[in-house]
C-alpha cells in the first residue's frame, strides 16, 4: 500500500513539474504578433507584419484595424511574403473599411518549424493622401488574434500594435521612401555637399551622434543587406560632471527602435549611481572621485539590442551644480556665441556666476558638436550643444510692452523652414503668414528672459534661442 | 608541308564553323529591346546530382557606379549556403560593403562610396551545396531588389542574369588534336553579343575540375578571344560557355557548349 502511495505521489510530482515547466515556457517566451511602425513621405507605405518568438506555427487568424479613411490613410492590399504565398502557408485576406482580416493554414497540412523563431507574414500596403500631413501619425490596432502552434495547440500571442508616421523613414535621406544605397552615397558626400534639410539629416544620422560619418553609411548598408534588422541606437551624450557626495541626474535616450525600451548598465558604474531600467535615468550620489567609463545597453520591445559607451567624471568641488546652457545654433563655419559666464550653485546652496573658458569648436560640418568649457580652476566643466546649420531660423524679434497691463506683444520673423514657434516650451505662437508668428501675453515679467523654440513641419526642433523681453 | 598547313587550316575552319553553328541565339526577345550594358549576374554551375560548387556574382557596367544592392533568393530546402560560404572579393575594396547569407534562402549585398567607378568583375563568391540529390534537378538563384546608383543617386538600368545549379545539358565536343601551350580560341557567334555578359562566369576554362585563368578579349561584336593567362601544362581542358552569355537584345544561347582539348 505504501509502495502504491509513493508511486502515486511521484506521479503527481512529475505532473506538477511538467505543468510548471510548461507554464514557465509560455510566460518566458510569449509569442508576439508585431505590426510594424512605418514612416513615409510618399503616396504609399508598407507596414510589415511579423510573428516573433515562436518555433512552430500551424494556423492563425488576425484582424488589423486602421484609422477611418478620412485621415488620408487607406489600406489598399496585403502583400504576403513567399512563405505565406506559396511556400509554407496558404493565406486568405479580406480588406473592408481599412481593416485586414487574415487567415492562414499550412500547405503541408501540419505544423511548420520557423527558422530563427520568427517569420515575416507580409506587408499591409496603404495609400497615403495629401490630407495625411507631415508629422501626422495613425495607429494600426490588432483587434482579434488567434494562433495555433505545435500539435495544433492554441498559443498565447501578445499583440503589438503598429503605426504609420508622416516622416522620412530612418535611413532614407534622399527621398526613396526606404533605406537604399543612394542614402549611403549621399552621406559619404556630405562633407563636400552638406545635407541641410533637418528631416533628411535626422534620417541620415542613424547612430544618433549628431554628426554624419562613414559609420552612418555603414549602418544603412548593413540594414539593406540584412546583417542588421533594426536602426535601434542609443543617443550619444556628453554627461555633465558629477560632484562627490552630491545628488546627480542624467538621462540616456534610445531611438529608432520599438518602444518601450529597457536600459541596462554593462561594466562598472561608479559607486552611488544606478540606472533606471525603464527610463534610462542615471541618478544617485557618487561616493568616489574619478572618471568612470561604462556601457549602457538598450533592449527594445522586440528584443533588438544596442549599446553605447559613456563616461562620467566625478570631482570634489565647491560648486554643486552648473546651470546647463541651452543648445545654440551657429551657421556653417561661423563662431558660436557661447556664454562667458554661467550660473552655478555652490555646496553651501548659495548661487553665483562663474566665468567659463571654452575650448575650440569645429563648425566646418553640418551637425551637432559639443562645446566644452572650464569653470575657473574649480575642475568643473560645462558643455553645450552647438548645432551647426546652414541657415538662421530666427531672423528678427519685435517686442512691445504695455506696462499697466503687463502685456507683451511678441512678433518673430523666421525662415521658411519654421512651422511652429513656442515660448518657454509652453505657449504656441500664432502663425500670421509670410514667415511671421506672434504672441500677446501677460504671463512674462518685464525684461524677463524667454526661450523661443522653432520646429519644422515634421516637429523636429530646429533652434532654441533665448531672448530678453525688452521693447524695441 | 604545304598539304599539312592546308589540313591544319581546314580543321581550324571546321572548329570555327562548329562554334558558329552551336552558338546560334534564340530570338526570344524583341530585337527592338533596349540594350542594357550594365549587368548583374550569378554564374551557372553544372552539377549532375549532389555536391558543392562555387558560384560567382558579377557586376559589369559601362556607367560609373557609386553604390548598389541586391538579393539572391534560393530554396533553402534544396541548397545550403551558410554565412561562411559567402566571400566578398576585392573588386569593391574602395567601397563600404555589407552582406552575407542568412542561411534561410537569401544572400544580400550592399555597397557605396562617394563617387562612381566602373565595375567589371566578380564581387562575391558563393559556395553552394546541393541538398536534394536527384538527376535533372534545377536549383535557381534568382536576383531580386537589384538597385545600382550613380553618384547623383540616380538608378542605373540593369540587366539581370539569374544563376542556376543544374546538370549539363548542351553540346559537348572534343578537339581532335593536341593544341599549342598558348593557344587562343576565337569564338564566333551568329549574332552580336552583349559585352556586359562576356565574363568568366559565362565563359570559363577548366583543367580537370580546377578553373584555369583566362583572359576574354572582345574581337568585334560577334567574336571574342579566349586566351590563357600563362601557358597550358600537359593535361585535358574544358572550355565552357554557358547560356549566360547574352545577345545584344538579351537572348540566350540555344544551349551551353563544352569543348574538350588536350595539351601534350
Amino acid at each position: 500500500m505504501k509502495n502504491i502511495m509513493n508511486k502515486v505521489l511521484l506521479f503527481l510530482l512529475v505532473m506538477v513539474a511538467v505543468g510548471v515547466s510548461d507554464f514557465m515556457t509560455e510566460s518566458t517566451y510569449a509569442e508576439i504578433l508585431e505590426v510594424g511602425e512605418s514612416r513615409s513621405l510618399g503616396t504609399t507605405v508598407e507596414v510589415p507584419i511579423t510573428i516573433r518568438d515562436t518555433s512552430y506555427l500551424t494556423s492563425g487568424n488576425f484582424v488589423i484595424t486602421g484609422p477611418p479613411t478620412d485621415k488620408g490613410v487607406t489600406l489598399k492590399s496585403f502583400r504576403p511574403t513567399s512563405a505565406f504565398d506559396d511556400q509554407k502557408f496558404r493565406t486568405r485576406s479580406i480588406i473592408t473599411n481599412n481593416t485586414l482580416d487574415l487567415n492562414f493554414v499550412p500547405i503541408s497540412g501540419k505544423e511548420e518549424r520557423l527558422i530563427g523563431n520568427k517569420i515575416l507574414v507580409g506587408y499591409l500596403v496603404y495609400e497615403l493622401s495629401s490630407s495625411f500631413k507631415a508629422g501626422d501619425s495613425v495607429d494600426l490596432s490588432i483587434t482579434s488574434l488567434n494562433m495555433k502552434g505545435r500539435l495544433n495547440q492554441d498559443v498565447i500571442v501578445t499583440p503589438m500594435n503598429g503605426k504609420i508616421v508622416r516622416k522620412m523613414p530612418v535611413g532614407d535621406v534622399v527621398g526613396n521612401n526606404k533605406p537604399t544605397p543612394a542614402a549611403a552615397i549621399r552621406i559619404l558626400q556630405h562633407l563636400n555637399n552638406p545635407i541641410t534639410d533637418r528631416e533628411a539629416f535626422l534620417s541620415a544620422d542613424v547612430n544618433g551622434d549628431g554628426v554624419l560619418t562613414q559609420e552612418d553609411a555603414q549602418i544603412i548598408l548593413d540594414y539593406i543587406a540584412g546583417t542588421r534588422s533594426t536602426f535601434l541606437a542609443v543617443q550619444s551624450k556628453e554627461f555633465d560632471n558629477a560632484v562627490l557626495k552630491s545628488e546627480y541626474i542624467e538621462q540616456v535616450t534610445a531611438m529608432n527602435g520599438r518602444a518601450p525600451y529597457s536600459f541596462k548598465r554593462l561594466g562598472t558604474l561608479l559607486a552611488g549611481l544606478t540606472v533606471n531600467e525603464k527610463t534610462g535615468e542615471i541618478s544617485g550620489i557618487p561616493t568616489r572621485a574619478g572618471t568612470f567609463i561604462f556601457d549602457i545597453q538598450v533592449t527594445d520591445a522586440v528584443g533588438d539590442i544596442e549599446k553605447r559607451k559613456f563616461s562620467i567624471q566625478v570631482i570634489d568641488s565647491n560648486i554643486l551644480s552648473v546651470e546647463k546652457p541651452l543648445p545654440i545654433n551657429v551657421k556653417l563655419n561661423g563662431t558660436p556665441e557661447l556664454p562667458t559666464k554661467v550660473n552655478v550653485t555652490y555646496k553651501d546652496k548659495t548661487t553665483g556666476k562663474e566665468a567659463v573658458s571654452w575650448g575650440p569648436i569645429d563648425t566646418s560640418k553640418i551637425g551637432t558638436v559639443i562645446a566644452k568649457g572650464k569653470i575657473g580652476d574649480s575642475g568643473f566643466t560645462v558643455s553645450v550643444e552647438v548645432n551647426v546649420v546652414s541657415t538662421n531660423y530666427l531672423n528678427d524679434v519685435k517686442v512691445a510692452f504695455v506696462q499697466f497691463l503687463n502685456l507683451h506683444t511678441i512678433k518673430v520673423d523666421v525662415s521658411t523652414d519654421v512651422y511652429k514657434v513656442t515660448v518657454n516650451n509652453t505657449y504656441n505662437m500664432h502663425f500670421e503668414g509670410d514667415k511671421k508668428f506672434s504672441l500677446i501675453s501677460s504671463n512674462f515679467p518685464a525684461n524677463s528672459t524667454v526661450t523661443f523654440r522653432m520646429y519644422d513641419k515634421y516637429g523636429n526642433l530646429l533652434e532654441t534661442k533665448q531672448h530678453i523681453l525688452k521693447p524695441n | 608541308m604545304h598539304r599539312c598547313v592546308q589540313i591544319y587550316a581546314m580543321k581550324k575552319i571546321k572548329i570555327l564553323l562548329l562554334f558558329s553553328i552551336l552558338l546560334l541565339f534564340i530570338p526570344t526577345i524583341s530585337a527592338k529591346a533596349t540594350v542594357k550594358k550594365t549587368a548583374v549576374g550569378v554564374s551557372t554551375a553544372f552539377i549532375e546530382r549532389s555536391g558543392s560548387t562555387t558560384l560567382s556574382v558579377f557586376i559589369s557596367s559601362d556607367e560609373k557606379i557609386a553604390g548598389g544592392s541586391f538579393d539572391i533568393l534560393y530554396n533553402p530546402d534544396q541548397l545550403k549556403i551558410n554565412a561562411t560560404d559567402v566571400k566578398m572579393t576585392d573588386t569593391l575594396s574602395q567601397y563600404l560593403v555589407a552582406g552575407g547569407s542568412d542561411a534561410a534562402g537569401k544572400i544580400s549585398m550592399s555597397f557605396a562610396k562617394s563617387s562612381g567607378s566602373l565595375i567589371d568583375n566578380t564581387v562575391m563568391e558563393v559556395k553552394a551545396t546541393v541538398l536534394s540529390a536527384g538527376y535533372g534537378n534545377i536549383h535557381n538563384l534568382t536576383l531580386q531588389n537589384v538597385e545600382l546608383y550613380d553618384e547623383q543617386g540616380k538608378r542605373i538600368t540593369t540587366q539581370l542574369i539569374n544563376g542556376q545549379i543544374k546538370p549539363f545539358v548542351g553540346k559537348e565536343s572534343t578537339h581532335p588534336n593536341s593544341v599549342e601551350v598558348d593557344k587562343p580560341w576565337l569564338i564566333t557567334l551568329s549574332k552580336p553579343y552583349n559585352p556586359a555578359t562576356l565574363n568568366t562566369s559565362a565563359v570559363s576554362l577548366k583543367r580537370g575540375t580546377t578553373d584555369f585563368p583566362i583572359e576574354l578579349v572582345v574581337a568585334n561584336d560577334t567574336q571574342f578571344w579566349v586566351k590563357p593567362i600563362g601557358s597550358y601544362i600537359r593535361s585535358t581542358y574544358t572550355l565552357e560557355i554557358t547560356d549566360q552569355l547574352r545577345s545584344i537584345n538579351g537572348a540566350k544561347l540555344t544551349q551551353p557548349v563544352r569543348l574538350k582539348f588536350k595539351v601534350n
